[in-house]
């Protein structure tokens, strides 16, 4: 099973907290399972989901190192590029990150405001590529009910994340 | 841009697991758990086998060999095991209830008060207390202890867990067709459906289940209803939906020909057991050992099963005579699961029995489990509840409060001193709860603890949080349990509040009474918006588990 389920695993806790503290994570998801094998349920599931269930509630507890990490690759990517383009307008450019920022600030506060199940949903999604069927089977949820709840954190991440902050609400 | 599109464009591309880390990980798992390590040098050699690594690397792959050879390491166990044995574990895990039967309501009493001002005190919870069914282990290998026992209301796993109404065509012992309705629950924000077809003049979804099971739901006079199916086409579960009588007083569906024109009978009607056969389970474990287990599970034969009919689809079943009784065998050696299976039908109930001990030895595990009362079962568990509260009460005491209430509460340390292991009630009665370390990394105890005591008839959640903690999270904000409710009666929001906030030696304690009726709550630390920490929910007590 640590064969078959390490890298992907691994992969998923990468992403959201760093190669580091993955490890640990990894770690610990196996420690969990080998505590509650007896809770495995094939039919609910492969070993993946079920895995993954409880890899999504380890990291329920690293939200601000998630949250940090995903400030950080916002800024990174806004970086200015080494090798200048002379083709494009330096102006332009500057003012695209700095809209790129902000807008991946806008949505970092808005996952900051879901609460932690919300966010192990989007995160299976949007990051890992699940879908709902897999989703559900890691989480103890029917597959249409995880659709439906995608549904309506897509649309609540949509409004939340272009609100214009409250201080420049007002001054509209 | 799209918020939407931001969110993927910050999925980071990330280093794969490499070698040197994959060992790094898998040394820091055997040095908790070094009987691993013995089995999977057996089984497959070092870990940096080349061969293996491919299989990191691409976990797709299913690797069938290597994961049959994967002899008595970790655990995907249970090919089959029953959904209700995942919710009985769960006593200690920290998560929240999933599929099928929720732990039991607890032994609630009530206050009556008489014209004359007199009160009485009335038990109205133990509604297990004339029920059968409950299992007791006759028989124990040396170096084993029972670690857990539970019993509860249980539905099949077949079909949806959360209160449906559910019909079944059963040939032979097997069961043909399936249908579930859940009960009309009110629509919630972003609860739209797909078009796909129209049932009862509404747009209607239709959805496929991984287990070959097809469903449909729609939105109706502002309630969402789903049915899913087994052996039914689209068009007769869309036509039976579209003659579904439906009682939104009562939250109740029926079919106006009982499904008779699908050939289906109602559960109620299938007549298969006695309706007052629950569920129990007792559980074994090897002190030393974490990955040594030995469980059993008796449930009820609600669809009339044979035992044959009853089986996880997956090669290797033997044929067993044990007694008289005709048992299948599934033996870990077949390489379909990491331990050994005994499956037989005995009068109403359906036991399963899996171990990681050879196979004499768990039919004489199997062979002397004993069939007892509710009374007595309940006894046995007070007996092991009272004996891990012993264990619990020698570890080293870290903190201590009493409350207003008069209650006194105690977190415990097994060995580092500095963090939780268990959270403890010991005025006016003493119960320990362990408290496992799902909540932190490779460390072995908790800065958080949170436990749920039934004291006096009384739904206490008690916890505990280390100082620096405190400082960090500030004041908990009460919140619902975060689960989709199942059908044991209790309110899916909550009415409780904080009751007592109080300073210990080296954190704070919390106290929090359950109304009657709701599940506890869990607790949220924000700052402005944001969900700095979230506890999750405690597991409801039931006299009739540990």
């Amino acid at each position: 099973m640590y064969a078959d389920h390490a890298g992907v695993l691994f992969g998923y806790f990468a992403r959201r907290v760093g190669p580091d503290l993955a490890e640990d994570l990894l770690a610990e998801t196996f420690h969990v399972a080998i505590e509650s094998f007896a809770s495995f349920d094939a039919r609910r599931g492969g070993e993946r989901a079920w895995l993954f269930g409880i890899g999504s509630n380890l990291l329920r507890h690293h939200w601000r190192t998630e949250q940090r990490r995903l400030r950080a690759l916002a800024r990174d990517a806004a970086r200015p590029p080494t090798n200048i383009d002379p083709l494009l307008a330096v102006g332009d450019h500057v003012a695209e990150r700095l809209d790129a920022v902000e807008a991946a600030d806008r949505v970092i506060d808005a996952l900051a405001g879901l609460s932690p199940d919300d966010r192990t949903l989007l995160f299976l999604s949007g990051w890992e590529r699940m879908n709902s069927s897999e989703i559900g089977a890691a989480i103890g949820q029917p597959a249409a009910t995880v659709r439906s709840r995608l549904r309506r954190l897509r649309r609540q991440l949509r409004t939340t994340a272009t609100a214009l902050p409250d201080d420049q609400e007002a001054l509209r | 841009m799209n918020p939407i599109d931001v969110f993927d464009d910050l999925r980071p591309d990330t280093r794969p697991l490499d070698s040197a880390a994959a060992d790094r990980v898998w040394a820091q798992i055997v040095a908790r758990h070094p009987e691993l390590d013995e089995a999977a040098a057996l089984a497959t050699g070092p870990w940096t086998d080349a061969s293996r690594l491919e299989d990191v690397a691409d976990p797709i792959v299913p690797g069938r060999a290597r994961r049959a050879a994967w002899v008595g390491a970790v655990a995907a166990v249970a090919v089959g095991l029953v959904a209700i044995a995942s919710v009985l574990n769960q006593r200690s895990s920290g998560q929240p209830p999933t599929a099928t039967t929720p732990p039991d309501a607890t032994d609630t009493a009530t206050v009556e008060t008489a014209p004359d001002g007199s009160t009485t005190v009335e038990s109205d919870g133990d509604d297990l207390a004339t029920a059968t069914g409950f299992i007791l282990p006759g028989f124990i290998p040396d170096g084993w202890k029972v670690t857990e026992l539970a019993a509860g209301r249980s539905v099949d796993t077949w079909g949806n867990p959360f209160g449906a109404t559910r019909w079944a065509h059963v040939v032979n012992g097997t069961i043909e067709k399936f249908l579930s309705v859940r009960p009309p629950s009110p629509v919630e924000p972003g609860d739209d459906v797909d078009a796909d077809v129209t049932v009862r003049g509404f747009p209607a979804e239709v959805f496929t289940q991984n287990t070959g099971q097809i469903g449909v739901m729609w939105n109706e006079s502002g309630y969402r209803i789903s049915a899913t199916a087994t052996g039914l086409t689209e068009t007769e579960l869309v036509g039976a939906m579209d003659a579904l009588v439906i009682d939104l007083d009562n939250q109740t569906v029926s079919l106006p020909d009982g499904g008779a024109s699908l050939g289906l009978v109602p559960e109620p009607e299938l007549g298969f057991v006695d309706g007052d056969i629950i569920t129990s389970k007792v559980a074994l474990g090897h002190p030393g050992v974490a990955s040594d287990t030995i469980f059993a599970v008796a449930t009820p034969n609600t669809f009339g099963l044979s035992i044959d009919g009853s089986l996880p689809d997956v090669p290797g079943w033997e044929t067993l005579d044990v007694d008289g009784i005709d048992m299948r065998l599934l033996d870990r050696s077949a390489g379909q699961s990491t331990s050994t299976q005994l499956r037989w039908i005995d009068g109403d109930i359906r036991y399963e029995v899996h171990g990681t001990v050879d196979t004499d030895t768990l039919v004489e595990f199997a062979r002397r489990l004993t069939l007892t009362d509710a009374a007595t079962f309940k006894t046995a568990v007070a007996a092991l509840a009272d004996e891990e509260t012993a264990t619990m009460m020698a570890w080293a005491e870290l903190d201590r409060v009493t409350f207003d209430d008069g209650i006194t509460a105690t977190v415990r340390s097994q060995s580092t001193g500095s963090g939780a292991n268990a959270i403890c009630i010991e005025v006016p009665v003493q119960q320990c709860l362990e408290q496992v370390s799902e909540a932190t990394l490779t460390g072995s105890y908790a800065d958080n603890v949170l436990g749920t005591f039934n004291i006096d008839g009384r739904n206490l959640v008690i916890g505990w949080q280390s100082a620096s903690e405190a400082e960090r999270l500030g004041n908990p904000i009460i919140e619902p349990a975060d689960a989709l409710a199942p059908n044991d009666g209790l309110g899916a929001t909550t009415t409780a509040t904080v009751d007592q906030l109080v300073a210990g030696t080296s954190g704070r304690f919390i106290e929090i009474e359950v109304p009657h009726g709701e599940r506890p709550p869990r607790l949220s630390f924000r700052s402005g918006n944001t969900v700095i920490f979230d506890t999750g929910a405690p597991p409801i007590r039931s006299d009739y588990e540990y």
